[in-house]
């Protein structure tokens, strides 16, 4: 027992001594959690630029830009007479989408018509896309629904009734997680795993790497002993690090923050486990110091979005799936989200503890059986 | 004359040296090529799919009366969605929300046909997992068509039978009405959204992490200094060191736009030469920046360490899934420090907004002064590293 904790003291060591290592594991996700955040700290898009093509210039059609430009998605910075005005603006960037307002619009709902504003959604980004579309169209029925109701109040006997019969079902809209739909709620909590979970593969890769080339690890590692205790030395600053992520990054961002410690903490732990072996595993295999570094870093962006988050898991191909389990990650965003975020229990995610539980033996095994490891010859 | 010759032959034997490199050592190279490719492949492969289809989500269905079936019968037919399960309880629902087994769930009220056929409103409740942003905000959209369809078909009725034409109800269900245009994309389809800009985004660390390793190893084992000592110029060096390295990139670039523009047949509704051009200046930009990284570091794995801080998160900044204009003053300036973002406006112009070139050339300069700019520092900083470790090596 005594030569574990000797390894596993050195595993800490070594990591921390090397400058470069540090800034992989420690540094990096410090760096991260400051920078991933920063953009998205609006949270919404709102205000999004727009123009609107007035060919009808009547009193409604004014009522109209009125309507608009009070919705908190859009803000309307120019009114034009022509479409092509509108087209123009969204080439020079100086506006996001638009609306045309066609001629005849008004004497169309005076003659008891339907009349018809078009929106120009800008579809090359959707944020933008589906911000327009609430915020013109919800324009529109307002404008709309005034006139309904002053239609049905012709035929219904109070004002309440008339309102009640233009919308016979309503929809009310209810959000379980994420109250406010914010961006940033929604990306960082999901790719902090997978940042803790590259940051470290990256340091301890580089670490075996410089072992093996110049065969010079701090102990004996063909004993399976000391290798576990490398294992438990890298998931000692995977657990430090989730625990800064969960405790104070998610606190000053003010994400929700639903899981209780006593389902966290396990979950903090397996997840820091299997990280940790599968950094060890990956590292087995790397000859020298920048290794991993070069090969590894643009695998991240397929690991987030295998990560279900985003894009869900139902719509990925099958064989992706199942190669995803293999990274630690996938399962742990998920756990984490709806632990932490959705408010589930432990016992609720035991699926994904699972995953990560076999995944965990599974590289425990490689690791205990795999002969290869980085020599100690000019350890001194 | 004769130093220009001399430039000719220096450059040459130093491209011979590379090429020798690759030939025996091409493994290296190799292994980062195929898991760069593999890394696109997949991303290409998850959003496959294109649109979002057949979301799970649940019913709690407290009425159970014809109308209320039919309303079912109305969510299961609409594409983006998929009932899996029909509970009892809202407690089962959240459940199932939380541990993200279904995406949302809808609940239909006691009395809900009561209430349509007396004339009272009547509200149905939908919960979703604010938390998966992207999906719950399609499953409100399908959910407010259907719900919109039903209610309008409601609202006719009762406008038919208080004795109105049937065109005159469908009028005056709704008077104005909006028409969704959406211009570029019109079927939102994320795999072109989202695959067309993550490409770039993984070359381009490729690109700059190559670099930055290739000629921090040089700078790393002094073997520039010898070669400038007997007289190679800086400027073959260089450019026979990256030249390999710009190649692989170009041909991974090409297989990338084959792939979105000629296979995947995504409409190009502005110019192509002008959006290839535009790969091949991010090609070189961060060429640029990954010799100048790397020169500016103490050491390889110190270089190499920044080029990953500068290049992996890069994507949050660009400006695609989350809006450039939304973002804080500082991160919107600081956007322009990515060389990724301008080719990505570009192709957004280019590809999507057909916009005439002329709007397109700001971006252009952008990228051209990544490359111009840097570029004397660089030579400078790589001489004065040649010469400081060369003195250090005689010491």
């Amino acid at each position: 027992m005594r030569e574990f904790w000797l390894a596993y003291w050195r595993s800490l060591l070594a990591i921390v001594k090397d400058i470069n290592i540090l800034l992989l594991v420690i540094i990096g996700p410090i760096i991260y959690s400051i920078y991933y955040p920063f953009p998205y700290s609006t949270e919404v898009v709102r205000q999004i630029p727009v123009a609107i093509a007035d060919l009808d210039r009547s009193s409604l059609s004014r009522q109209l830009i009125r309507l608009a430009d009070a919705s908190p998605d859009i803000e309307v910075i120019n009114v034009v007479t022509h479409p092509d005005e509108i087209k123009q603006a969204l080439w020079d960037g100086d506006i996001e989408g638009g609306l045309i307002i066609p001629k005849g619009f008004r004497k169309h709902v005076m003659r008891g018509e339907t009349a018809k504003a078009i929106v120009l959604g800008n579809g090359a980004y959707f944020m933008f896309n589906r911000g327009e579309l609430l915020g013109f169209s919800g324009a529109v029925q307002a404008l709309s629904s005034q006139f309904k109701i002053e239609h049905e109040l012709k035929k219904s006997v109070s004002t309440a009734q008339a309102q009640e019969r233009s919308e016979p079902v309503r929809l009310e809209f209810r959000a379980a997680s994420n109250p406010t739909g914010g961006y940033s709620t929604y990306v960082v909590p999901a790719v902090a795993v997978v940042v803790l979970q590259q940051t470290l593969l990256l340091g301890i890769c580089m670490l075996l790497g410089t072992w093996r080339e110049s065969r010079s690890a701090p102990f004996n590692m063909q004993h399976s002993r000391n290798r576990l205790a490398l294992v438990f030395a890298a998931a000692t600053i995977c657990i430090i690090n989730t625990l800064y992520y969960l405790g104070i990054v998610y606190w000053r961002e003010d994400y929700p923050h639903l899981g209780l410690l006593r389902n966290l903490l396990p979950l903090i732990v397996i997840f820091s486990l299997t990280a940790a072996a599968w950094a060890v595993v990956i590292g087995s295999y790397i000859r020298h110091r920048v290794q991993a570094v070069i090969y590894l870093v643009p695998t991240s962006i397929p690991i987030i979005f295998l990560a279900g988050f985003a894009w869900p898991v139902e719509s990925i191909p099958s064989p992706l799936v199942a190669l995803s389990l293999l990274i630690p990650s996938t399962a742990s965003v998920q756990a984490f989200l709806n632990v932490d975020q959705m408010g589930a229990s432990f016992v609720q995610v035991l699926s994904e503890v699972l995953n990560l539980g076999l995944l965990f033996l599974g590289l425990l095994l490689m690791i205990i059986l795999r002969k290869n490891w980085p020599s100690s010859d000019n350890a001194n | 004359m004769q130093s220009q010759f001399q430039h000719k032959v220096s450059f040459i034997t130093a491209l011979k040296r590379e090429l020798k490199y690759y030939r025996y050592n091409g493994r290296e190279c190799l292994i980062a090529v195929a898991i760069l490719l593999a890394s696109m492949t997949s991303v290409a492969w998850i959003f496959s799919s294109g649109t979002l289809t057949d979301l799970p989500i649940a019913v709690i269905d407290n009425d159970k009366s014809a109308l209320s079936r039919s309303y079912i019968r109305m969510l299961e037919a609409a594409p983006e969605m998929h009932i899996v399960k029909q509970l009892n309880s809202t407690e089962q629902a959240r459940e199932l929300l939380e541990q993200a087994s279904i995406y949302a769930f809808v609940l239909i009220p006691n009395d809900f046909a009561k209430d349509i056929k007396t004339g009272r409103q009547t509200s149905i409740v939908s919960w979703s997992s604010g938390q998966y942003l992207t999906i719950s905000s399609t499953i409100s959209k399908s959910l407010r068509q259907v719900t919109g369809t039903i209610s309008a078909g409601i609202e006719i009725t009762s406008l038919t039978k208080r004795a109105e034409s049937r065109l005159a109800a469908h009028v005056n269900y709704s008077p104005i009405q909006s028409e969704l245009r959406t211009l570029f994309n019109p079927y939102q389809n994320y795999q072109f959204f989202i695959v067309s800009s993550l490409l770039p985004a993984m070359l381009q660390m490729f690109v700059m992490i190559w670099t930055a390793f290739v000629v921090g190893r040089e700078l790393q084992a002094n073997t520039w200094a010898k070669n400038l000592n007997a007289g190679t110029s800086i400027y073959a060096l260089i450019t026979a060191k990256v030249l390999p390295v710009f190649i692989i990139a170009s041909v991974i670039a090409f297989a990338c736009l084959i792939w979105l523009f000629a296979i995947s047949a995504w409409p190009v509704n502005g110019s192509l030469s002008l959006l290839i051009l535009g790969w091949e200046l991010m090609i070189l930009a961060y060429i640029v920046l990954g010799i100048l990284f790397t020169s500016i570091a103490s050491n390889l794995a110190t270089g190499l360490s920044f080029t990953v801080f500068f290049t992996a998160p890069a994507f949050a900044y660009v400006g695609i899934t989350f809006p450039q204009h939304a973002m804080p003053l500082i991160a919107q300036v600081w956007t322009y420090m990515l060389p990724v973002r301008s080719l990505l406006r570009l192709q957004i112009e280019q590809v999507e907004l057909g916009a005439p070139v002329v709007n397109s050339i700001p971006e252009l300069l952008i990228l051209l002064g990544f490359i111009l700019l840097p570029l004397p520092f660089v030579i400078a900083q790589i001489r004065r590293r040649c010469r400081t470790e060369n003195v250090g090596c005689q010491l």
